[in-house]
């Protein structure tokens, strides 16, 4: 994403509340569209998808609690834009929250769409805090003023150590006051003073911490590398742990799931809160735990997941995913499939996982069914249907697309709706292949051949005035 | 020398240049003279009033005729059926071995040929101007070199006038031997030569329903040797486009060696093939009349039309081959439902003619209401055709893998190939250094 969209983020109030502008779409979930209560909108001018959720089951205060710091403030926001009945709620915590900070303006404008809400569900609204408003913006300048002029001392004394610290110290104060593209740019700049291996983590990470808040994921893999290969890595395992934390929101965001998975399993356990002004421990389980659903096989399900301590630990904070994971590895798909739907709507929620949550469930729906399918020759799509609480008009189509896509090598008898494996004729495929394997070569080398005479007889296409070879 | 003399006369030349010759030389001054002589001393008639041509033996000296007949060719104003007639007797009894020393004439023949039938009188259609000159090119090209994988400049032109005569089928006993040598020497071959011929071969493959070799004639069209692009490139790729999505149902990418030039040419201009390629691909209906509907006139005005509701009726059909790799069996409503027709006796006239054109084997059961059972196909692989088949691919490969060697050792010889080799050890010693060295360095590199 780019950092100029940064302000179309949490922070200001959804334009979807009011509903003139959005084309409603309602969308049909695809798990048996088992997912009233999430009302999808399409916005067709920007393309990206606004939808409400009204059956929540979070508990905002434990929520919340995980948090500090701008995440809190833009998860208690992000559900303030998605789920009406917890507005007013997430709308007061995050103005409680953003008076820790000294973010005016965020400020401002969250108090601004809580008296929206507030009007919209008749509610009363609490005034807004001038004196803190006032007082905050006004020692913002007067420390933003103090700050360029002691980074102007530094400069001229040409001590390194003071410049960078001159540089953080302006970043962080960027960073307090919410403006990250400020922040990123001082921090970026402490980047030529560092000395010590801890002041190039701590650049590292004050980027990465920034670039996730602006959504610019694509900043994170290269500072991964350097922090990686910084030696002497103070506190290794809290702050590997806090980099693949990044490294996996950066792959998520890009579709890779398996890679996130991956980075997620491997945090160690002892980072657990240290990271919480980016993510927290139970995050760590609920992410680690679908994405690999998403994207492993049973065997690297058992390997990575179930014989990892880290990760079972972690696990413990959500023992819905663990059930979920017990399920799925037990083939226990209506349970597993169960379980998904209830956390469904509290995950449309999360600020990172919401826009994946669809695709997950679907590779989880898809590996299920061929899981289901493996040990047999062939299959009752009536049975299996029941199995995956479904129908066989809805299992049918989704099948013969996992058939289509070569994820299951059967074909379906609709008439006696029967799922059968495909019989592989290996010598067929031998003889056919070998025969376009050998046309394929004499096309080849004829063609190559034919090439070369080309060139050496100059029968090259080029500009040239040749062209009237016949009126010489 | 002869050539030299301006008060030449026709007489002298039929004298001189009757031949037989006793050495090489003497022909060669023959041909010179010949090529040299003022068109009105070729086209001016015998002492006795007479007709040349019809006083001349082609069989006896094919050169002097064909030098006649070539210049009476290029006069304004031919006596059509005259020279018609000249022509065919000259490729029926014409010596051609003599002809294959002096190519340049019977090129030059070709091109007197199809100025011949573009020029007929009014009276005349085009297809059937272009009808009657189709023989002799046949000759021509077949004679002069097309036989034996030669190519010629005879080719485009045989391949051209076979589509104008609406006679595709003409061109097939030079387009089915494939090119193995480019000579341009005597026969001035230029590169608009090859992409034409390959352009028209492709077209007539179109024709003929001989999808996959119009595909690779359009691709030696695109990936020729290329510092621009040609028109005619661009051209061929439309109908590389389509004509992959008939037989293949998507368009393969091209090869590596495609000029960069071209690629980028061909991105620049042929979007809406690509997008149509694209709404092709994703089988589905609406969206590919989407795309057709909104390039209607372009592609009209690129007489492209045909082949795009070829396609357009093919993709029912390639969704019904796509189901047979998913069920056994199917309901013919379901089927409708699933490809996007109408009604299942519209699906069930297109499985019947699959089954009969063999691209579907399928059995339809009424009773069950209108129930398709798919098939495998029928294992080819155990009789002794499969034998005879594989014993002649390999036999094949064989020959092209002899021939590689063949070019490979001959490139090696080459003084280029040779320059390189030796410059790159020269840069691997010590001492020698400089600019030379290190380029050439650079070069063996690549070469690898």
């Amino acid at each position: 994403m780019n950092p100029m969209d940064v302000d179309d983020e949490p922070g200001t109030p959804p334009p979807g509340i009011g509903p003139i502008q959005w084309h409603g779409v309602p969308l049909e979930g695809f798990l048996n569209g088992n997912s009233e209560g999430i009302t999808e909108f399409t916005n067709k001018k920007k393309k990206t998808d606004k939808y409400f959720v009204t059956n929540q089951k979070l508990d905002l205060e434990a929520y919340s609690a995980n948090y500090t710091g701008h995440t809190k403030i833009n998860r208690l926001t992000f559900i303030a834009d998605h789920c009406p009945p917890l507005a007013v709620e997430a709308l007061k915590m995050a103005l409680s929250e953003l008076k820790g900070t000294g973010d005016t303006v965020r400020y401002h404008d969250v108090y601004q769409q809580l008296l929206r809400v507030s009007q919209s569900q008749n509610v009363h609204c609490p005034p807004m805090d001038n004196s803190w408003y006032n007082a905050t913006s006004d020692a913002a300048k007067t420390k933003r003023n103090r700050l360029e002029q002691e980074l102007k001392n530094y400069k001229n004394n040409l001590i390194k150590e003071s410049i960078r610290m001159g540089h953080n110290d302006l970043g962080d104060f960027y960073y307090d006051i919410g403006d990250l593209a400020n922040a990123m740019k001082s921090y970026s700049r402490t980047r030529d003073y560092c000395t010590t291996s801890k002041h190039i983590i701590d650049m590292c990470l004050n980027v990465i911490k920034v670039s996730i808040e602006m959504g610019n994921f694509s900043q994170i893999q290269p500072h991964f590398v350097k922090a990686e290969q910084t030696p002497e890595m103070p506190d290794r395992n809290i702050t590997m742990g806090k980099l693949k934390c990044a490294m996996a929101l950066a792959d998520m965001d890009q579709g890779q799931f398996k890679k996130a998975a991956r980075n997620l399993l491997d945090i160690s356990f002892e980072m657990g809160s240290h990271f919480s002004d980016v993510i927290s421990p139970n995050d760590i389980a609920v992410y680690g735990g679908l994405l690999s659903l998403a994207s492993f096989d049973r065997m690297e399900l058992k390997k990575n997941v179930f014989e990892n301590s880290d990760f079972r630990q972690y696990l413990e904070a959500e023992p819905q995913i663990r059930e979920l994971l017990q399920s799925f590895y037990n083939s226990k798909y209506q349970k597993c499939l169960d379980l998904l739907e209830n956390m469904r709507s509290d995950l449309k929620l999360d600020i990172h996982l919401h826009e994946h949550v669809d695709r997950i469930y679907q590779n989880i729906r898809q590996k299920a069914l061929v899981q289901y399918f493996s040990p047999f020759l062939s299959v009752d799509m009536n049975k299996m249907a029941a199995a995956f609480n479904t129908d066989v008009a809805q299992l049918e189509p989704e099948l013969a697309s996992l058939i289509t896509e070569n994820h299951i090598q059967a074909r379906i008898d609709s008439h006696n709706k029967i799922l059968k494996v495909k019989s592989a004729d290996q010598r067929s495929n031998i003889f056919e292949t070998s025969i376009k394997m050998g046309t394929e070569y004499k096309k080849q080398a004829h063609f190559a051949m034919l090439r070369i005479k080309l060139m050496r007889a100059d029968l090259v296409v080029k500009t040239d005035d040749r062209d009237h070879r016949d009126h010489r | 020398m002869y050539h030299s003399n301006p008060s030449i006369k026709l007489e002298d030349l039929l004298s001189s240049c009757a031949g037989p010759f006793s050495n090489e030389k003497q022909a060669k001054n023959a041909w010179s003279m010949l090529k040299s002589a003022p068109l009105a001393v070729l086209t001016a008639s015998m002492r006795n009033n007479a007709d040349p041509l019809s006083h001349l033996d082609p069989a006896g000296a094919p050169i002097l005729y064909l030098a006649v007949l070539n210049a009476r060719l290029r006069v304004h104003n031919p006596n059509y059926n005259v020279l018609l007639h000249a022509a065919s007797h000259f490729v029926h009894t014409a010596a051609w071995n003599q002809l294959q020393v002096a190519p340049e004439f019977a090129f030059y023949f070709a091109q007197g040929l199809a100025e011949l039938a573009l020029n007929a009188p009014s009276t005349i259609p085009m297809q059937q101007s272009a009808l009657t000159i189709l023989e002799p090119l046949q000759y021509l090209c077949a004679y002069m070199g097309g036989s034996r994988g030669r190519f010629t400049p005879v080719h485009p032109i045989l391949a051209k006038f076979s589509l104008l005569a609406k006679h595709p089928k003409a061109a097939l006993p030079c387009l089915d031997i494939d090119i193995t040598e480019i000579e341009t020497h005597a026969s001035h071959l230029r590169y608009q030569d090859f992409l034409l011929y390959h352009y028209y071969g492709g077209m007539i493959y179109l024709q003929l329903k001989n999808f996959e070799r119009a595909l690779d004639f359009f691709t030696l069209t695109i990936a020729a040797p290329a510092t621009v692009a040609s028109a005619i490139q661009i051209e061929a790729h439309r109908k590389y486009i389509l004509a992959s999505l008939l037989l293949l149902g998507k368009v393969p990418s091209l090869p590596k060696y495609t000029a960069q030039p071209v690629s980028r040419a061909l991105k620049n201009t042929n979007t809406p093939y690509d997008d149509f390629a694209k709404a092709y691909e994703s089988l589905n209906i609406t969206r590919l009349q989407t795309e057709v509907s909104k390039h209607q006139d372009l592609f009209n005005k690129h007489k492209n039309w045909g082949l795009v509701t070829q396609l357009m009726d093919s993709l029912v059909r390639r969704n019904i081959q796509k189901l047979t790799q998913t069920y056994l069996t199917l309901s013919l409503s379901d089927m409708a439902k699933s490809v996007g027709i109408d009604t299942p006796q519209e699906a069930e006239r297109h499985v019947l003619q699959m089954i009969e054109e063999g691209q579907v084997y399928a059995t339809i059961n009424h009773r069950e209401g209108g129930m398709v059972y798919f098939r495998d196909a029928p294992n080819r692989f155990d009789d002794e055709e499969t034998v005879r088949r594989f014993e002649r691919e390999i036999a094949e490969a064989h020959v092209i893998a002899k021939r590689v060697e063949k070019l490979d050792r001959s490139l090696a010889l080459t003084k280029e190939y040779q320059g390189k080799v030796v410059g790159g050890e020269r840069a691997g010693a010590a001492g020698l250094g400089g600019m030379m060295a290190a380029f050439n360095d650079d070069e063996i590199l690549i070469d690898g």
